[in-house]
């Protein structure tokens, strides 16, 4: 009888242990009536409709039971313990259940050194730090940081984008600004997260759980410079993923954002370069390379005419390069989807909020087949 | 079936799109207090609900000034002042009770709201309405005469702008907008969200956002408190 990869915890174990900072910062903050505390939230429904055949036969995931439509909800609670401490909090709930996006101390010590611990949002690429539906005008999230919403995305397919996001992890993490000239600011974040987690590749499932066999951590860093509208930041990230800290991976990334009057650009370029096993049985071609690589760009155009209307404009696509993995439906050495997007946002009443978007995808160098899709969403935040 | 729900969205879709492209083409050339309008007032309220009103003056007066209280980084006081003629005299939503005749001439020229004598609220001129409006304005009874204060003029001016430069590239404005109601609750969210990566917030934005929320909020505060 094989070991099991990884001790499990009992499901309401760690419910448990998921829920309860928040509850215990609720308890807190009652008494507390010197604290300031802010409540922020959202919520999104979303269905998704195929114009044509859906490829496949491949359900999508639905965190309301029904294929293609999902519901995430997010509460998040900071408190102001002091002038230069707060405590945040933060739940969802979607596809997989209800999770603990962010759960940290931060200590404010100087503008350029400042103090974070617990479970963070990594400060991997810029969308990484506004993936609530809520904070993002696209319809979807870019393909680099798709998660569920990805067509193919199966671990037999293309294994998800460079990095699902949101993507959260436990660990320390140091930032700062720098102000040079009173214009010009350099904001940099390094830290060490317990990382991603994985066999032969990433296991995105593996990595959301909380216990673990690994034994490493992983490094990383970013750095971001802003001058007037125009910011421009850099990012990288390398560890171990495997239990015997023998296959590596390495995330690096840039991105630009800029505004001009009522029009938003954003852009990014992010690639992860990942060592596999090539030890097991069952690889399609000779060995060249100990790594394959996976790198996914956008590049998105929000163009506001009146206050509650925002037209979009995107292009993003995800690549991989390198030897198939065994049982992969991805046979080529080289595969590539490419999505175009069309999309509206309108602010009609309140803090509702809605968005639809036509999406048109396009494979290379896969058995899949080229998809229209359209997205609909209600979003409300507060 | 899943081509028909296909269709179906699409036809959806479609009807969303012609709406939203719709919507613009009715309105040319709106003037500048019906785009303020629509950007202040329907960012919260449907269309229907306001402009089948019919309010006195003093009434209108007293409603923009409520919610110019609930929304003070929203809704400045001259912005409340415009609003208020777009009503009375663009779209003479006047009560014909109020023995006001609905010609085009002008209302006399603002003053400051505060300083307005209200007159008590009529029993029922529109029983729906007047329930938002006392639920709305409860409390905002003719508020003391506050001391006038000194005009921060630049603060109101480039506060608005680097307000929406700043927040809008992580958030919707409107979330950021009804997010903040207090000096210092507007002071540390401001100084949290300025350590956030890419933010771009200087120190000197800091400054001159507290004087905005400052200006804003504390010139309102004698109406909200109450």
């Amino acid at each position: 009888m094989p070991q099991p990869l990884v001790r499990r915890t009992p499901r309401a174990l760690r419910l448990l242990w998921q829920v309860l900072p928040g509850v215990l910062l609720l308890v807190a903050a009652r008494p507390a009536r010197a604290f300031d505390v802010t409540y922020a939230g959202s919520g999104s429904v979303e269905y998704r409709a195929f114009i044509g055949a859906k490829t496949g036969t491949q359900p999508l995931p639905s965190s309301v039971g029904i294929d293609s439509l999902t519901l995430e909800v997010a509460q998040k609670i900071v408190v102001e313990v002091s002038k230069n401490i707060n405590v945040t909090s933060k739940v969802c709930f979607g596809c997989h259940g209800v999770e603990l996006d962010q759960g940290y101390a931060e200590g404010r010590v100087r503008d350029y050194f400042n103090i974070r611990a617990g479970r963070i949002n990594v400060p991997i690429g810029e969308f990484n730090m506004r993936h609530d539906p809520a904070n993002f005008t696209s319809p979807s999230k870019p393909l680099p940081y798709a998660m569920g919403d990805m067509l193919h995305y199966r671990p037999s397919e293309f294994n998800l984008g460079v990095l699902p996001t949101p993507y959260s992890d436990n660990g320390v993490e140091l930032f700062g600004t720098f102000v040079i000239g009173h214009r010009l600011l350099i904001d940099y974040s390094a830290y060490l997260v317990r990382g991603l987690v994985g066999t032969n590749d990433l296991d995105f499932v593996e990595s959301r759980r909380w216990a673990t066999d690994k034994r490493s951590p992983t490094v990383g860093g970013r750095m971001v410079a802003t001058l007037g509208p125009v910011s421009l930041g850099g990012s990288v990230a390398w560890g171990y993923y495997d239990a015997s800290s023998s296959l590596a991976y390495l995330i690096y990334g840039v991105d630009l954002y800029a505004r001009w009057r009522s029009l938003v650009f954003r852009g990014e370029f992010i690639a992860r370069q990942t060592d596999y096993d090539q030890s097991l049985p069952g690889y399609l071609y000779l060995h060249r390379e100990p790594h394959f690589l996976k790198a996914g760009f956008y590049g998105q155009v929000d163009w506001t005419p009146v206050e509650w209307l925002t037209v979009i404009a995107r292009a993003d696509g995800l690549f991989r390069r390198g030897m198939p993995l065994p049982g992969s439906l991805i046979i080529e050495d080289a595969a590539t989807v490419i999505r175009a997007t069309g999309g509206l946002v309108m602010r009609m009443l309140g803090n509702f909020m809605v968005k639809v978007g036509y999406e048109y995808w396009k494979f290379f160098g896969t058995p899949f087949q080229d998809q229209h899709v359209v997205r609909t969403a209600l979003i409300f935040s507060y | 079936m899943r081509l028909h729900r296909g269709i179906v969205l699409g036809l959806l879709v479609g009807v969303l799109f012609t709406a939203a492209l719709a919507a613009p083409a009715r309105a040319a050339a709106p003037s500048e207090a019906k785009k303020l309008y629509e950007q202040k007032c329907l960012y919260c309220h449907s269309g229907a609900a306001a402009e089948r009103q019919r309010l006195e003056p003093a009434q209108w007066r007293r409603l923009i000034e409520t919610m110019r209280a609930r929304a003070p980084l929203l809704i400045s006081r001259k912005e409340a002042d415009v609003i208020f003629r777009y009503f009375v005299n663009e779209r003479h939503q006047v009560r014909a009770a109020a023995a006001r005749p609905r010609t085009s001439a002008p209302v006399p020229a603002p003053v400051p709201m505060s300083r307005v004598a209200t007159p008590p609220l009529p029993s029922a001129p529109d029983e729906r309405w007047c329930a938002t409006l006392q639920s709305c304005c409860k409390a905002a009874e003719p508020p003391a005469e506050p001391e006038p204060e000194p005009e921060d003029t630049e603060a109101e001016e480039r506060g608005p702008l680097l307000f929406a430069d700043r927040c809008s590239k992580c958030h919707t404005l409107r979330r950021a907008y009804l997010r903040i109601d207090s000096v210092e609750s507007g002071h540390a969210l401001i100084e949290r969200m300025r350590r956030k990566m890419g933010s771009g917030i200087t120190s000197d934005d800091v400054a001159l956002l507290d004087r905005f929320l400052r200006a804003r909020i504390a010139r309102s505060r004698p109406a909200a408190d109450q």
